[in-house]
């Protein structure tokens, strides 16, 4: 009796096993297969002699989708078609925690993309490979690169990643708002920017707003960093060894917050920011109920590709009042593409890597998101003729007053409490002056 | 005899007991173990004692999202259940529809998440949502409901109540198995609906009550996917803390998740994970014993 | 009940007719307030960009859109990623009533030893928080190189790993059968598993119908597991295939609608033909102690 028992659980668990294999085989033909279960990054560099006529597979995942997930499908095909070595498999992924853990599993794409900001996180943890002996063995030219945005995929001293692009908000005004006004022209200073805010924006009898006349659409905190830089603020020194948080620029964009927010109401602000999302149709700016708009020329491209009908004109950011030598200010930032600590097939993603980064594809890629590429050969190519508004927005790149964060090993310590601490002051909870002299703590104790 | 007795039971949970040592006994020690490294994923742990423990009673935004957690336990899980039993109560009558009815009630439950968070964000729209819509009506302005720190929570607590289908249907179950010579004794003596209520259906149901309570507990202490959604939906600019305005969406389990998967400090989520494990095990334990004063069951 | 009411119960006759009709305005109110939500996403699903876009707001559109239905199968592989979707589920319903209902009877018709632990082992399960087990977990699958397949998502089912709170239902529910049922088969000679395969499980089949709905209807939704363990476009299931119309910048709010009502539409369905089903299920377990 026991036996019988025994062998129908016996032949039970059979039956698991083998319905666990074949899921096993239907589920998995993942291309991360191909390099073996337990090859290291650098067996795999001296295994690229494959088996003639079978390609290597490399998988890409990223986290644009829609229409920018399309044109890096379009480079995907072209570079397949290039050559037959390698076969990329592109896979849109709009979850970095996803892209991370998987990597930490080792079953992540062989390369991903990212911001700039994440580049010390990720050298610390080992996520990213460091690109330095690619570079080195190919002679691969970096010189190509804008220098601050080629550091911005630096840490400590190793390439971790590269530049695809320079971020950086311009100011976009709608002409049809400030001539209602009675402003002619743009704002140029900080002064005469608080002036058109105030003055553009439209306030109903019951005292909710009907147009936004500042840029805190989509949030204060979207805004702040460019507000501060384009006031000519520095957060840290050149090698992010001190804090230069607490100086005129910084101030005069927490107090200008702090009194269109007195001014209008916290309420009415927070109703407006709710009542549409960003780069949607329902973007206050696009349809019309924002007079500033701090973005970058990404909202450009949005504006024609949605066919959306609102008469705007793009300047630079305004300088501090009395300070016309800091004109043109700003902050800047860049995607990055990285190659994963743990891929399996190295040397087609750099190979991919390099294809992407060449002249022509990236112009292609980028003109089409509407943004500056990180490289001047791209940046000087027929294709960013493309890139909606490219006349009025890449010579605002070349002002020598932009700036990017320096990277330090605690950076995203250092921005989620500074975003703490100002979200306090933008809702009038904390002074100016208070957060101040709170954040000058926080901040430098990150910095060491 | 007994010990063949004891063979066949063990055969028959065996299936059981192995997925149980595999993906449960395992991990558990597993975690217990990271809990008491620094770890992240890509090196190897490195052993550091007490250090995570101490780190979780003393870092501030732990203790803020176990108060954000236990504002969502203390309203979210009664008010879920009074919803969960208003609408079985509802529905306990027989009349025309009843099906249909109730599927209406539960359909909430069962859409995806990212749907009913999209579409809540347009309820909720502080201009243009249809709850503001209707206050303006009534001369009431609405609050700006998600992006607001007061309000962030109660409108997560409405959009549980909305979903308590679940809950409904397991009331529903229970309502229909009160025996209905309860209530004809209790109307000879001349029993109002309230009293009937009162004094019948509540304590016939209360072991129910008791089940779904602690599961309700269970759920909020862990509750994570509506706040991510919401927090990674608005335009708060919080996305990369996912914390909501001034943090008031700060949970438990989003901080946990933060810190295995954004942060990747295994040994500070593992740590976290062991002291959830600790409270909800004692909250659940004290109910349990508290218990006996208001649960009846059938047999007593 | 007050005079008002009762004068006007007179006009309806009876009580009972009285009753009704108040149950019907109730619950017509409230099923308004549950429904409109879900009203605005199927208009939404119909809306042409204009429509969606409009200020101020409308309702209902006057030109509905039904191509958005279509559209949805540009986007993304519907059809696969429903199969993907039925068959994890399916699989998993599958495990769990193979698994589950054994451990169950272990828990209840078998007098052994470890009775009482075993089933305070399934109750201790439910209130382990899942964050717990959820990294070491998927750092085995890692090792056993199985992310990316199905396998992470369903094997556990067939060892009942999660399955805890169905474990309970099913052994409150043999509990509930009289013990004589199974001393008088096992005076007869019949094995364990001869009692269990061919008296009690057909005994069963109601609560394991239910334990089968609520376990369809809470995999079919599933989105942590699928987020964690699949690598592979044509392997998404469709919770995770919700994600497609949500981009970077933009949200498809028209066509993912309309993904979301076809990929409720069939959870509705079943459980409108299976409610009935459903409770009398959950009263027969006699959850209540």
């Amino acid at each position: 009796m026991r036996a019988k028992n025994s062998k129908k659980a016996a032949s039970m668990l059979v039956t698991v096993m083998l319905l666990s294999t074949v899921l096993a085989a239907c589920g998995g033909n993942n291309g991360n297969k191909e390099g073996g279960a337990s090859s290291s990054p650098a067996a795999s560099a001296n295994e690229s002699s494959k088996p003639v006529g079978e390609k290597s597979k490399v998988s890409v995942w990223y986290l644009w989708g829609g229409a920018e997930g399309e044109a890096l499908e379009q480079i995907i095909k072209d570079f397949n078609a290039s050559q037959d070595k390698y076969l990329v498999e592109g896979l849109s992924v709009p979850d970095e925690q996803k892209i991370k853990v998987a990597i930490a599993g080792g079953k992540g794409p062989d390369l991903t993309d990212s911001f700039d900001f994440v580049v010390p996180q990720y050298a610390q943890q080992g996520i990213a490979l460091p690109l330095d002996d690619l570079i080195a063995r190919d002679g691969y030219d970096v010189s190509d690169f804008v220098p601050a945005a080629l550091a911005s995929g630096n840490f400590d001293g190793k390439q971790y990643a590269l530049p695809l692009n320079v971020n950086f908000s311009v100011m976009y005004y709608n002409k049809k708002l400030l001539a209602d006004a009675g402003f002619t022209e743009p704002p140029k200073t900080s002064a005469e920017l608080y002036d058109v805010m105030v003055k553009t924006t439209k306030v109903n009898s019951n005292g909710t707003i009907d147009v936004l006349g500042s840029p805190s659409y989509p949030s204060e905190a979207y805004l702040f960093n460019a507000l501060a830089y384009g006031f000519g603020s520095t957060y840290v020194n050149e090698d992010a060894s001190a804090l230069t948080f607490n100086n005129e620029g910084t101030l005069a964009a927490m107090n200008m917050i702090r009194d269109y927010n007195t001014k209008f109401g916290v309420d009415n602000i927070r109703q407006i920011q709710a009542s549409g999302k960003w780069l949607d149709p329902t973007d206050p700016f696009l349809i019309g109920k924002q007079a500033i708009r701090f973005d970058g020329p990404w909202l450009s491209a949005t504006i024609k590709s949605k066919q959306i009908d609102v008469d705007y004109g793009i300047a630079a950011l305004p300088y501090l009042e009395g300070k016309p030598e800091t004109a043109g200010s700003g902050i800047t930032g860049s995607s990055i593409f990285y190659i994963a600590k743990t891929s399996k097939n190295v040397d087609g993603a750099w190979e991919f890597m390099k294809y992407l980064y060449s002249a022509e594809p990236l112009a292609k890629f980028l003109s089409l998101m509407g943004n500056v590429p990180a490289t001047k050969s791209a940046m000087s190519s027929p294709a960013m003729k493309d890139m909606v508004d490219s006349d009025q927005v890449i010579p605002l790149t070349m002002s020598p007053n932009l700036k990017s964060i320096p990277h330090f090993a605690k950076r995203s310590d250092f921005d989620k409490a500074l975003a703490e601490q100002l979200e306090l002051m933008y809702n009038l909870k904390k002074t100016p002056e208070e957060t101040m002299s709170k954040l000058e703590g926080v901040l430098s104790a990150t910095l060491k | 005899m007994i010990k063949k007795a004891t063979i066949t039971g063990l055969l028959f949970s065996s299936p059981f007991l192995i997925g149980f040592a595999l993906f449960t006994l395992y991990p558990i020690g597993a975690s217990l173990v990271y809990s008491f490294t620094d770890f992240n994923m890509f090196k190897s742990p490195t052993w550091v004692g007490f250090d995570n423990y101490r780190w979780v009673f003393q870092e501030d935004e732990v203790w803020k999202s176990i108060r954000n957690t236990l504002y969502m336990v203390a309203f979210a899980t009664p008010i879920s259940l009074i919803v969960g039993l208003l609408l079985a109560q509802m529905l306990n009558i027989k009349v025309r529809g009843q099906s249909i009815y109730r599927t209406l009630f539960y359909i909430p439950s069962i859409v995806p998440a990212i749907a009913t968070s999209l579409v809540w964000m347009w309820v909720l729209n502080p201009k243009s949502g249809l709850i503001n819509t209707a206050l303006d009506y009534i001369g009431i302005r609405g609050p700006n409901w998600l992006l607001d720190p007061v309000w962030t929570k109660p409108a997560l607590i409405m959009m549980g109540a909305w979903g308590a289908g679940g809950t409904m249907i397991i009331f529903l179950a229970a309502l229909q198995d009160v025996p209905r010579s309860l209530y004809e004794s209790a109307e000879i003596d001349g029993a109002g609906k309230v009293r009937k209520f009162m004094n019948i259906t509540l304590p016939t149901i209360s072991p129910i009550i008791l089940f779904q309570l602690i599961i309700g507990l269970i759920t909020y202490f862990q509750y994570f996917a509506q706040a991510f959604m919401v927090a990674s939906m608005s335009n708060s600019g919080s996305v990369q803390t996912m914390a909501g305005p001034e943090k008031s969406l700060l949970f438990y389990a989003i901080l946990l998740y933060r810190e295995a998967f954004v942060d990747f400090r295994m040994g500070h989520a593992s740590a976290m994970a062991w002291v959830l494990f600790v409270i909800t095990s004692v909250v659940t334990y004290v109910i349990f014993r508290t218990s006996n004063r208001w649960v009846t069951y059938g047999g007593d | 009940m007050s005079s008002a009411t009762s004068a006007f119960s007179r006009r309806f006759r009876t009580g009972g007719q009285y009753r009704r009709f108040l149950s019907h305005v109730l619950l017509t109110a409230f099923s308004f307030v549950f429904v409109t939500p879900i009203l605005w996403l199927l208009v939404t699903s119909i809306k042409s960009d204009k429509d969606l876009y409009a200020i101020p707001p409308v309702f209902f559109p006057k030109h509905p859109r039904w191509e958005n239905y279509a559209d949805v199968f540009k986007v993304i592989d519907f059809p696969g990623m429903t199969w993907n979707t039925f068959l994890v589920s399916a699989l998993s319903v599958i495990g769990v009533l193979i698994s589950a209902p054994l451990v169950a009877y272990a828990c209840s018709h078998i007098e052994w030893r470890g009775k009482n632990i075993v089933f305070a082992i399934v109750i201790g399960t439910l209130l382990l928080p899942y964050q717990v087990t959820m990294i070491p977990t998927y750092i085995i699958w890692g090792k056993l190189g199985l992310i990316g397949t199905y396998v992470p998502l369903v094997l556990p089912a067939f060892l009942s790993a999660g399955a805890g709170y169905y474990i309970f239902m099913l052994r409150q529910f043999f509990m509930t059968l009289p013990v004589s049922l199974v001393q008088a088969a096992k005076i007869d000679g019949a094995s364990e598993m001869r009692i269990y395969l061919q008296i009690l499980l057909p005994l069963c089949k109601p609560i394991i119908a239910t334990v089968g709905v609520l376990l369809f209807l809470a995999t079919w939704s599933d989105f942590l597991g699928p987020l964690l363990y699949l690598n592979n476009e044509k392997d998404y299931t469709l919770s995770l295939g919700l994600y497609s119309f949500m981009q970077t910048h933009y949200i498809m709010w028209e066509k993912l609608m309309a993904a979301a009502a076809m990929f409720t539409v069939p959870i509705i369905v079943l459980f409108f033909f299976a409610q009935k089903q459903l409770i009398e299920g959950i009263k027969l377990t006699g959850i209540k102690g």
